[in-house]
């Protein structure tokens, strides 16, 4: 007889809500510096969450996780995305991120004049829309991506190891 | 030490390895329950896809310098991309065609060892049987990145070796959950559903 597995839905939203909103914010959301630990920390939460009300005889593989992680990286970017476009509505954030990427680049090197002028049209106000649009892709693909690393790590760490008994 | 004590210090492998050499190779454990036992050993196509995904994320890595010594005006892209996941100091990065890769030392480690894991981990049997007997073993491959971030003043080369060793079996179980993904798992017993 077959076991239904409780949705993935609400530990994903939890997980997701979670990096998405630590990325999002100023002093935290540095911590993504180290290989992105908040969104993979968000898909082991995920992960957590969900194992909790797995039933005992059902052993969660880490495909499970992985499904996990997709949902929780698509909540994850949607909420930071969010987050980000009204920290960009007070002047800060999406394009202060290019900006630091630039800035840290030009104490060491020559910038060709051609990528100057390409980050500035990019940063100033008449095309910040299109810089968020930039920002949602880039966050949807790296929240999927980091989060799918932590939903499968999550269900190594967290998965109960099955008993003989249980076989 | 005497000369007979590193035969008797590996007899619990030695007895393991009899117990074990008998079965079938798959990239779990034949007799456990778990679903792992039943994903294929074979480098398959899906194999291949997380394997050149992985080689593709590597190579953007090192495609930003060499872009940004040709003036590409897109490179500035490629550094973005992977500025809000690592810190891209240029004193903590390797340095390619004059220019510092997209992502530092110690991530350009962990792509490293994400990449080189996916490549060893088939030809690694009793290392793999190891990892999937008990998966939270995964955590021990965390705890030199751990030691050197907090404890030690770290080099380039403990950075990169550390990032290396932390995210090698990590491709191993990414392979496995793509596997699971793809190709329906075997109800075992009535054990398990898959959505």
């Amino acid at each position: 007889m077959n076991e239904a597995t409780p949705s993935k839905l609400m530990p994903a939203l939890i997980g997701g809500a979670s990096w998405g909103v630590a990325s999002a914010l100023p002093v935290v959301g540095a911590v993504n510096c180290a290989c992105c630990a908040l969104v993979i920390g968000g898909g082991v939460l995920a992960a957590f969450l969900w194992l909790k009300e797995v039933p005992p005889t059902y052993q969660a593989s880490y495909g499970d996780g992985a499904s996990l992680g997709v949902v929780t990286g698509v909540f994850g970017a949607v909420v930071v995305t969010i987050l980000t476009a009204l920290v960009q509505l007070v002047g800060l954030g999406g394009a202060a991120q290019l900006e630091q990427a630039m800035s840290q680049l030009r104490e060491t090197q020559d910038i060709p004049p051609e990528v100057e002028e390409l980050v500035n049209a990019l940063t100033s106000g008449t095309v910040s829309v299109g810089l968020i649009l930039i920002l949602i892709i880039l966050w949807l693909v790296l929240g999927i991506l980091f989060s799918i690393v932590g939903g499968i790590v999550g269900i190594a760490i967290f998965r109960k190891k099955e008993t003989p008994a249980q076989a | 030490m005497k000369a007979g004590d590193g035969v008797i210090a590996l007899q619990p492998l030695m007895r393991w390895r009899r117990a074990h050499r008998d079965e079938a190779p798959s990239l779990g454990i034949p007799g456990e329950q778990g679903p792992e036992s039943r994903v294929p050993l074979s480098r398959s196509s899906t194999y291949w896809i997380v394997f050149g995904a992985s080689v593709l994320w590597l190579a953007l890595v090192f495609l930003a310098p060499y872009g940004l010594a040709r003036g590409w005006p897109a490179v500035v892209f490629l550094y973005a991309l992977f500025h809000p996941i690592c810190h891209q100091i240029p004193e903590r990065s390797f340095w390619l065609f004059g220019h510092p890769l997209a992502v530092c030392h110690r991530c350009t480690g962990l792509y490293v060892g994400f990449a080189t894991g996916l490549l060893l981990w088939p030809s690694l049997d009793v290392a793999r049987r190891w990892l999937l007997e008990t998966p939270r073993r995964v955590l021990l491959f965390f705890v030199p990145m751990l030691v050197d971030v907090f404890v030690i003043e770290n080099t380039y080369l403990t950075r990169f070796s550390t990032g290396l060793v932390a995210s090698f079996p990590v491709g191993l179980l990414v392979w496995i959950a793509a596997e699971q993904l793809i190709r329906p798992i075997p109800v075992l017993g009535g054990k398990q559903t898959h959505e």
